[in-house]
């Protein structure tokens, strides 16, 4: 188990581009490398034919428009594009599209969607999902757990009991994006609840410690269950 | 941009539409009591309903359902003598507050007040006033929660002489600078806006970082779902209600509050009654001559070239998008970031109530209302290093040196 | 007396697809080069900017629709009133004075454009067929 620096915000991010081209923009605006982010009820569009910097027509075409119901996902900047990998919900207008299990992150946003997340920084410890993250001495609110540590459930159970608040998430990133469907969603694992039964790869736990309130990204992540 | 069906959802109100099931929770201005003392009863037309207010046999002010044509206009307003009831209809409570005739609409028990300044004033303290814009509901209420604007929109190109400007917004000095306002709001059109949720509806605080290391702070309040608390000046507030007379004409009910002298209200209803035509409240510069638009003074006076009163300003600007904004042509900011925080609890609404979950709707929750107070509306200016505790320090001077009860 | 409106009034012009006169170039001499046009149902606007060059674009601001008849022509350009959002002849979106600093959303937005040019003393605009937007 290893403290990690990290922050929590909130933050909006541009409508217009691609996701990922959005995503990048605001990794880069706060100085993180990587994030963890809770996107809800956020329009989206995809515009056959519209190259990545060409600008936007100026009327949403139905057939063309859907919503991200929610989005949790891991992001890493590489150059100037982030990558995403994590859980969505989402659905197109178009009805033809319904049964869809590709979320292509290059899709446009129609609108700036608000989010939450918790920002990390370039530094020497090495994460499977974060990319390298920076090491906190200082008071630490925020834990990264391995595998074996989140296979050994005590643990967790013994670190509520010594943290105020303590809140464990754990996001299943052994399948990307590429591969999920509605059906497949179990993204959260809340000490309050039971623990799922799903291999996991790595786990944040982080206690309520941070100036901006946790009350809003949790009602968020709870109503995704 | 969204798509038209879900702009349908969010702006249309009648009365078995989602959007209007919301609504229909709440109390909304339906009459100012200056009408009532003229004539009783008076048409209300109001969320897409035909009314009139009476007097019941009790003595008590009632809306009820009043016989109309096809056809009728938006804002018919027929004498007292032309109005018919229709006795099979249904009829609403209503409740006098500070010069408004409030309604309630919805079903089952009417919620609380809450105990917001323009309703704690003393009657000496509060004056209200109303007028027709020929828009939707929600680009009226939009334009209240859009901090940005007002640098542009409301530009004054010179700064006025503050001796003559009682009773219009903008037109104070800052607190604790000799700026004027109206130079702030020039010279810094890039505030950072930070917008929270509170159990009133939002609180937005638009930051404009100046020159000299200080900053100037405004807060500015939605209400949900229809209205706004925003500053006027160092001593007054505005409380603004944006009331659907039906999907394509609102009225703004405005209770202008006053923390220290006694309002002028003489004064202020006649500006007002010079820019509007009774009986429909109906502004006297429209879309018809264009504003009142001079190309010379959008040159050298002001950004718009419609004259020195903001609220014509909005008048134009909401008009102009249609009479339903059409937003799958919408293109918003990040500065939008109010708007868009509204729709998301706007929309949050009509999914609850379309679960049966009315009490999860903002200021739904019985006993509490009560205590829902303010909210803190006001510019203050202080250190950039240290901006936070400004505002609240102010607002604290201000209810202390109130003549009327504003403790908080 | 009638007192000289301060927009022009609107002209309406129906044809097929292809060059079309729409104005004499003296329509445009006045002391506010802008006139609302509206081309086979299209709502758009026509002005000079301050190279002498002409524009035709959308009349409705992409921000929130503001009428972009009473927009600020300055800078090379035509400046919405409502946020100051700001489009060079061709409609692309130059400005956004209240994005935050640095802010590149503006590349994403563009009104759609007319084909317009002037020959023979008069201005002629390229038209579609209908609202293509």
């Amino acid at each position: 188990m290893v403290p990690i620096k990290a922050t929590l915000f909130e933050d909006f991010i541009d409508g217009y581009f691609p996701l990922n081209v959005s995503l990048g923009h605001m990794l880069t605006r706060h100085g993180f490398s990587s994030a963890w982010i809770l996107m809800r009820v956020a329009p989206m569009m995809e515009i056959p034919g519209l190259t990545a910097a060409e600008p936007v027509p100026l009327h949403l075409n139905p057939a063309h428009g859907g919503q991200v119901d929610w989005l949790a996902a891991t992001i890493r900047i590489s150059g100037q594009i982030a990558s995403l990998s994590g859980l969505a919900k989402w659905h197109w207008n178009d009805p033809a599209r319904a049964n869809e299990k590709k979320f292509l992150t290059t899709l446009r946003l129609a609108e700036p969607a608000f989010l939450r997340g918790v920002g990390f920084m370039a530094g020497d410890v090495y994460s499977r999902s974060l990319g390298k993250v920076r090491r906190e001495t200082n008071d630490p609110n925020i834990l990264l757990l391995s595998t074996a540590q989140l296979a050994a459930d005590p643990v967790s159970y013994k670190l509520k009991d010594k943290l105020d608040s303590a809140l464990c998430w754990r996001t299943d990133f052994s399948q990307g994006l590429a591969t999920l469907t509605p059906a497949a969603l179990q993204p959260w694992a809340c000490p309050y609840l039971e623990l799922p039964d799903k291999k996991f790869e790595e786990g944040l736990l982080f206690r309520n410690t941070n100036n901006l309130p946790m009350s809003g990204i949790i009602a968020d992540s709870l109503a995704c269950l | 941009m969204i798509s038209q069906q879900l702009n349908d959802t969010i702006t249309r109100i009648g009365p078995k539409t989602e959007a209007g099931a919301v609504l229909r929770c709440y109390w909304h201005p339906a009459a100012l009591v200056e009408e009532l003392e003229s004539q009783l009863p008076i048409p209300v037309n109001l969320l897409g309903e035909r009314l009139a207010l009476v007097l019941d046999d009790a003595g008590d002010l009632r809306l009820v359902t009043r016989i109309s044509a096809i056809g009728e206009p938006a804002v018919f307003y027929p004498d007292s003598t032309e109005i018919k009831i229709e006795v099979t209809g249904p009829t609403y409570p209503v409740m006098v507050k500070k010069g408004i005739a409030f309604a309630y609409l919805g079903n089952g028990e009417a919620p609380e007040f809450p105990n917001f300044d323009c309703f704690r004033a003393d009657d000496t303290h509060v004056f209200a006033f109303k007028g027709l814009w020929e828009c939707n509901w929600l680009q009226a209420l939009e334009i209240g929660i859009d901090p940005a604007h007002a640098s542009f929109l409301h530009r004054f190109l010179k700064d006025d002489d503050q001796g003559s400007n009682y009773g219009k917004q903008f037109r104070d000095k800052v607190a604790q600078t000799s700026m004027p306002m109206t130079q702030v709001l020039r010279e810094y059109p890039r505030p950072d806006i930070n917008v929270e949720e509170t159990d009133y509806g939002l609180k937005i605080t638009a930051l404009r970082h100046m020159d000299n290391g200080q900053t100037h702070v405004r807060i500015t309040n939605q209400i949900f779902p229809e209205a706004i608390c925003i500053p006027m000046s160092r001593e007054m507030t505005i409380t603004q209600w944006h009331v659907p007379i039906d999907d394509e004409n609102c009225y703004w009910f405005t209770l202008f509050t006053s923390f220290k002298e006694p309002v002028n209200k003489e004064l202020m209803r006649a500006q007002r009654l010079k820019e509007h035509k009774l009986p429909t409240y109906a502004p006297l510069k429209n879309r018809e001559n264009s504003y009142g638009y001079n190309p010379q003074e959008q040159a050298d006076e002001t950004y718009t070239g419609m004259g020195m009163d903001i609220n014509v300003h909005d008048q134009w600007a909401v008009e102009g998008m249609g009479r339903i904004q059409n937003r799958t042509r919408e293109h918003l900011g990040r500065s939008d970031k109010a708007i868009i925080r509204y729709r998301r609890i706007l929309r949050q609404a009509i999914d609850a109530m379309g679960a049966g979950n009315r009490n999860a709707l903002p200021m739904q929750n019985g006993e509490k209302i009560k205590t829902i107070i303010g909210p803190l509306s006001n510019d203050a200016v202080a250190p950039t290093e240290n901006w936070s505790g400004a505002s609240h320090q102010a607002d604290l001077e201000r209810r202390a040196a109130c003549p009327w009860d504003a403790s908080v | 007396m009638t007192q000289q409106t301060p927009i022009p009034a609107e002209e309406f012009i129906d044809a097929p697809t292809g060059w079309v006169r729409i104005l004499d170039r003296e329509a445009l001499e006045i002391a506010r080069p802008l006139i609302p046009v509206v081309l086979n149902g299209q709502r758009l606007v026509l002005f000079r900017d301050e190279e002498g060059e002409l524009g035709l674009i959308g009349r409705n601001c992409p921000h929130r629709g503001a009428d972009l008849c009473y927009g600020r022509l300055e800078n090379n350009g035509l400046r919405c009133p409502f946020h100051g959002w700001h489009f060079d002849r061709t409609g692309q979106c130059v400005e956004q004075p209240a994005e935050p600093e640095g802010s590149p959303m503006y590349k994403a937005i563009k009104v759609p454009m007319t084909p317009v040019e002037e020959r023979d003393g008069g201005i002629w605009a390229f038209l579609k067929d209908g609202d293509t937007t």
